[in-house]
């Protein structure tokens, strides 16, 4: 058994298992905190410190294994503002998000960010104009705003990372090209023609094997 | 690092490695197909299913979990209900806030009707984001609309519903139009063109994707729509009934905050029903990939109200769920993986199915593995052999990393899998328009049947929200302006619960399970 404080107050939990885990063996009512349990909803990003590093660090609970001496707190989570915007127009980044150019590089937000991204970097890019890199080195963004929580200067690099990748992504204009084949005829066959259809368009083979 | 026990396996599998390189187990005919999934598909078990005792679907067969939630009892007591003044009221009332529900919103929105979203977590949180691989469309200069609906129809084992899969294939280019209009960033080659791979049961390359995080980019753009288009939303508030009309067609639904447990009424002149699978049922004790809010809860509110069940019984298993370590069991390793030439062998290295037949025939063929005695591994390194080092951090990045994580470096070393539950192939049946067999209620994703038959292929699912979800948001606002002057009522609960005393159902939980 190991020893955790999970929102101040210390819990005897099990070893080998993660800190959302953690969480449920307390019997504390996680619901706001959990989600996907696979690390890509974001609703689970806690603070913490361990005994051996007492910097506040940010991490998903259910990607984390809990560790003795660990002090939890959870993240409430901050929703994204309702901007409207253009996503094809680089300058409407530049007005919504004017605090953009107070950056003082302290690099807090990359300290915080729960999947190592270099939000420090991020916001760099995204002032100099190369949103393909801010979309880039935030592909694997799960908007959970962490990196927004404790920057003196009210900067949201997980926006700026949006706004990058939607400009980009606009840009690209995939547009519908497709071949229509036969999909008519197809529609109006009999079940078994299909089947025929599908069996040799497949190409497989019945072999009898030895298992 | 994996435990001693598996030593004597990792060594065989790596010294076959160079041989298996090259080499490509022959795909299975139909006969074969059909025996293996007889003998070895949690599907063509007996156990595990109960027949439904009441209801549109009286007397045919779901998972025992979903039928016992499907005849509890309901949450509220109908005659203690005031539906004399609703909290909300609007055209079009859209529970659930995953891929399908986002883009049905976005589609009712700009067709000018008011909208609301309730969801029970916050907008966003839900499978879609998990998907992986990517969504299929056929815009491959050698693929075809038609090639699409094939492998689909086939694929399902030619039950689904022709029109539904006409209309997903015909729509699915469309859909990624869509998508890239919002600022989706797909990944393309040098010239512009999406770069498409494999799936299993897909003869052509078909699949567009970002990365190992498609669900993901698509999700937070869909939401970032929704948020700036000002769309309002309830999160943390779950629907526990519908309502209907003096016509019996639907007409909102009783809300519940999970927070604090207080009850809203919301007036809706329709009402979309996304609010995703079953796989937190965990049927059969089976681990699932799921997000835990996937409890079924459209299917149970939808059946009261007299919706019919297409396909109900029919679940997909994933063939490559985490097996070891035990903290990420049932997590989901993307078929993209597959897609990029990784191979299923045993403990003795040995190749025993083609990587890419469908997901129904992989997993039977894996739980045939085990049946014999023999682990299954994905084995992962020879992707970066095949196709060259750097392969997999370009192309499954976040793969790469939850493995670091859990101290496995996948470049390296293969991973234990074992089927996990996945998708919920039927549910809800709907028209081409979306709509269930209630007037004015209208359903899109995987809460939904018809459209995959009994097996889903790869990148349909993204394909299907997309395409069913815009197509549910347009006729629910169309909908909408045909409507006024209506009454609620709650009668069809009353109606329901004498047909449950009727048959001599007593049950000791309540539905729908919500958490």
């Amino acid at each position: 058994m190991l020893k955790i404080t999970l929102l101040g107050c210390e819990y005897e939990v099990p070893e080998g298992i993660t800190v959302s885990d953690a969480f449920e063996y307390a019997g504390i009512k996680t619901f706001h905190g959990k989600g996907c349990k696979n690390g890509f909803c974001g609703a689970c990003a806690v603070l913490y410190r361990t005994q051996k590093d007492s910097t506040v660090k940010a991490c998903l609970a259910c990607q984390t294994m809990a560790e003795d001496g660990m002090c939890v707190a959870s993240i409430p989570g901050f929703e994204t503002e309702n901007s409207r915007y253009s996503s094809s127009r680089y300058d409407t980044l530049l007005s919504l998000y004017l605090e953009i150019n107070s950056c003082i590089g302290c690099g807090i937000c990359t300290k915080l960010c729960p999947k190592g991204i270099d939000t420090k970097k991020l916001v760099n890019y995204a002032r100099s104009g190369d949103t393909a890199l801010a979309a880039k080195i935030s592909a694997s963004c799960i908007m959970c705003g962490a990196c927004a929580e404790k920057c003196p200067k009210g900067i949201k690099p997980y926006s700026l990372g949006m706004f990058s990748r939607r400009f980009e992504g606009s840009k690209k204009s995939l547009k519908n090209n497709s071949i229509k084949g036969l999909i008519d005829k197809l529609a109006d066959m009999s079940d078994e023609e299909l089947k025929m259809l599908y069996s040799k368009s497949i190409g497989g083979k019945n072999v009898s094997r030895k298992i | 690092m994996y435990p001693e026990k598996y030593k004597t396996a990792l060594a065989l599998i790596e010294s076959k490695r160079e041989n298996n390189l090259s080499f490509d187990f022959p795909k299975m005919g139909e006969k074969e197909k059909e025996e293996l999934l007889r003998e070895f598909h949690p599907e063509y078990k007996n156990e595990g299913y109960s027949v439904l005792r009441v209801g549109s679907n009286i007397n045919e067969k779901v998972p025992t979990e979903l039928a016992r939630l499907i005849e509890a009892n309901t949450i509220i007591n109908e005659s203690e209900i005031d539906l004399s003044s609703p909290d909300y009221d609007t055209d079009v009332l859209i529970i659930g806030g995953g891929g399908a529900g986002a883009a049905a919103a976005i589609e009712a929105h700009n067709a000018g009707a008011s909208v609301l979203i309730v969801t029970k977590f916050r907008i966003g949180d839900s499978n879609t984001l998990m998907a992986k691989g990517g969504m299929q469309a056929s815009v491959g200069v050698d693929d075809s609309i038609g090639e699409h609906f094939l492998d689909t129809y086939g694929a399902g084992g030619f039950c689904a519903y022709r029109e539904l899969v006409k209309k997903l294939a015909l729509e699915a280019p469309d859909a990624i139009e869509w998508l890239g209009s919002l600022g989706v960033d797909f990944d393309t080659d040098n010239n512009g063109a999406p770069i498409l791979t494999s799936g299993g049961g897909t003869t052509k390359k078909r699949m567009l994707a970002k990365a190992d995080l498609t669900g993901l980019e698509i999700m937070r753009t869909l939401k970032d729509e929704v948020r700036g288009l000002g769309i309002k939303t309830v999160c943390f508030s779950a629907a526990i009934e519908l309502v209907l009309d003096e016509n019996n067609c639907a007409a909102g639904a009783i809300i519940k905050n999970m927070e604090n447990g207080k009850l809203s009424l919301v007036r809706a002149k329709a009402t979309v029903i996304a609010t995703g699978g079953a796989g937190s049922l965990k049927f059969g004790g089976s681990p699932t990939s799921n997000h835990m809010g996937t409890t079924g809860d459209g299917l149970v509110l939808a059946y009261r109200a007299g919706a019919k069940l297409k396909d109900a019984a029919s679940n997909q298993y994933h063939p490559t769920g985490v097996l070891y370590p035990k903290d990420a069991e049932g997590a989901l390793i993307s078929e993209k993986a597959r897609a990029l030439g990784a191979k299923l062998v045993n403990s003795y290295g040995d190749v025993f199915i083609n990587s890419l037949e469908t997901r129904d025939v992989v997993s039977a063929a894996i739980i045939r593995e085990y049946a014999c005695g023999r682990e299954v591994w994905l084995d992962t390194p020879i992707i970066d052999k095949l196709l060259g080092e750097g392969t997999i951090a370009e192309n499954l990045p976040g793969m790469k990393e939850s493995f670091e994580r859990l101290g496995i470096d996948i470049t390296k070393e293969p991973l234990l899998v074992y089927p996990t539950l996945h998708y919920q192939n039927g549910g809800l049946l709907i028209d081409i328009n979306a709509e269930t067999s209630v007037k004015d209620l209208f359903a899109a994703g995987e809460v939904t049947g018809g459209i995959h038959g009994k097996n889903r292929l790869m990148g349909n699912s993204l394909a299907d929200i997309i395409v069913f979800g815009r197509t549910a948001g347009k006729n629910a606002a169309q909908r909408s302006k045909e409507k006024n002057n209506f009454k609620l009522t709650l009668d069809h609960v009353k109606k329901y619960n004498d047909e449950l005393s009727k048959a001599r159902i007593i049950s000791d939980i309540a539905s729908p399970k919500l958490i």
